[in-house]
């Protein structure tokens, strides 16, 4: 089926509208579609739901209560502040991570429930959290050969905390 | 033509079901803002700097596509072959780092710095995360990313932060949708963390029966774990997939069989397709095949998928083509593919 409106290209977007019981149909293509503001209707167009915007409204509830200092605030290295955030839902650089830490602390939390990083890390500059994730690790299993009566091993895992701890 | 879509060529675990696996990771450099706040100047920084690197001969011999140097075929077709999004074919100093052997598309300067993603036929999950982990640590091992000790990578958009993984399956479940179970599918994967989308269309009324299901978070979780989490969620759905088609099959084999086989006459006759109308026809051959009812290679049928793409059209005709001309381009791929598979398949 062609477009109704340019019979052109190919009609992919069907339109039933009904307005004080009156219905009506309409076959267009996405380009006729968008340029009729039609598509905006179906959640592709700009102003419809998104997850930007679905951020955006995250975040402007944060803003809802805005302490003294976070309204001036402007990110020292990309000149961003607030506002853009909750606006656009997007962070301007890595920094606004720590210009904004009391306004995203929150959010990401609403995100992701537990925002503390488990993941892969940078073989670089990351040394501390891979020491403090091998001590974590290795408590642990302290903790389980001392269960099991394991004490020669237990006694090597403890030995080893201690090296990792001195460094 | 020349194929770059690794994830529609080769093996294909979990077969007709489970069409690609995607893992996609969104890194930045620590010392530049990220692409939205950046000066075009500072872009072009980004794009020398990572260039440099990938350029370097490595294991997956990385070639780099500038999309300010493509034409908007080419760019629409990297699209359509699921290589690179559609936010970074219309940016300007955007441009993907390519290693078709091993399924990798580097972009840069999309939403953020780097996105490294993988993309593999059928259910390989584990590969595709392999894959773009040791992408990232090649660019690591030179270059340093922007990283918080509480929250991990960061990223533009906060629902990225963390590992900045994204995990994803395409699956083909004609047999959900037409119970209309598709729906209950998609609501309790929500319990696993997990979000679903029509591939080509919106909500349940994907078009071809189309399917991607992501991880949510991003934060809080390790990779493998959620590699973990989608497979055995993947493994769930397919089954049922197949159940249902079964029972389909059972109780009513004539008329799927005569779906089926009315969608090959007319893939294999007609001389107009309206990319439409070869997605839905394309869904009836993949159950056929799914179902045991024809016998196809699978790395055919999602050939067929990327070849009935507009820009794929055109890119491989070197020019420009009219939706009518497209038709008839797209109903002559599939034909000749179609007829050259089927007589393989005799012999």
């Amino acid at each position: 089926m062609l477009c109704e409106e340019c019979r052109e290209r190919p009609a992919t977007v069907h339109v039933t509208q009904v307005t004080n019981g009156d219905r009506s149909e309409k076959n267009l293509c996405e380009v006729c579609a968008r340029a009729m503001g039609e598509l905006d209707l179906m959640g592709v167009g700009p102003g419809s739901f998104s997850i930007n915007n679905l951020l955006a409204g995250l975040m402007s509830l944060e803003q809802a209560a805005p302490t003294p200092k976070s309204r001036g605030m402007v990110c020292p290295t990309c000149g961003s502040d607030y506002r853009r955030f909750a606006e656009g839902g997007r962070f301007g650089c890595a920094d606004c991570y720590q210009t904004f830490s009391r306004q995203i602390a929150p959010l990401l939390k609403r995100i992701h429930g537990n925002p503390v990083h488990q993941g892969k890390l940078p073989s670089r500059g990351a040394q501390a959290m891979v020491r403090k994730r091998q001590l974590h690790q290795l408590r642990d299993e302290l903790k389980l050969m001392v269960d099991q009566e394991h004490f020669e091993r237990a006694a090597e895992l403890r030995d080893k905390i201690k090296q990792l701890e001195a460094e | 033509m020349e194929y770059r879509a690794k994830w529609a060529t080769g093996e294909m675990p979990y077969g007709p079901i489970v069409i690609s696996s995607r893992v996609r990771l969104a890194r930045n450099l620590k010392d530049l803002p990220f692409p939205g706040t950046m000066s075009q100047e500072a872009q072009r920084e980004v794009l020398s700097r990572i260039e440099r690197v990938l350029r370097q001969p490595s294991r997956d011999n990385y070639q780099v596509l500038r999309m300010a140097e493509l034409p908007q075929n080419e760019r629409l077709a990297l699209v359509e072959e699921h290589l690179i999004s559609y936010d970074l074919a219309n940016q300007r100093e955007g441009a993907v780092a390519l290693s078709p052997e091993s399924g990798l598309s580097v972009m840069l300067n999309e939403e953020d710095h780097l996105r490294i993603q993988c993309v593999l036929g059928g259910l390989d999950l584990d590969t595709a995360w392999q894959g773009a982990s040791r992408c990232d640590d090649l660019l690591e091992s030179e270059l340093d990313f922007a990283f918080h000790e509480q929250y991990g990578y960061l990223t533009a958009c906060p629902t990225n932060v963390g590992t900045g993984m994204r995990a994803s399956v395409m699956l083909h479940l004609p047999a959900l949708v037409e119970s209309g179970q598709i729906g209950r599918v998609l609501m309790a994967i929500g319990q696993f963390g997990l979000m679903a989308r029509g591939l080509y269309g919106e909500g349940t009324e994907a078009r071809g029966h189309i399917f991607q299901i992501s991880n949510q978070v991003t934060s809080g979780v390790s990779e493998e774990e959620v590699v973990r989490n989608l497979k055995a969620v993947t493994l769930q759905i397919v089954g049922q997939e197949q159940a249902l088609q079964k029972k389909m099959l059972a109780a009513n084999r004539p008329k799927i069989e005569d779906r089926v086989f009315r969608a090959l006459g007319i893939l294999t006759n007609a001389r107009m397709l309206d990319s439409s109308e070869a997605m839905t026809l394309l869904s009836e051959l993949r159950l056929g095949v799914s179902a045991g009812l024809l016998s196809l290679p699978l790395s055919l049928l999602s050939e067929l998928l990327v070849l009935i793409q507009p820009g794929v059209l055109q890119s491989t005709h070197k020019q420009e083509l009219h939706a009518l001309e497209r038709d008839v381009k797209r109903a002559e791929a599939v034909r000749s593919r179609l007829l050259e598979a089927l007589r393989r398949e005799k012999k």
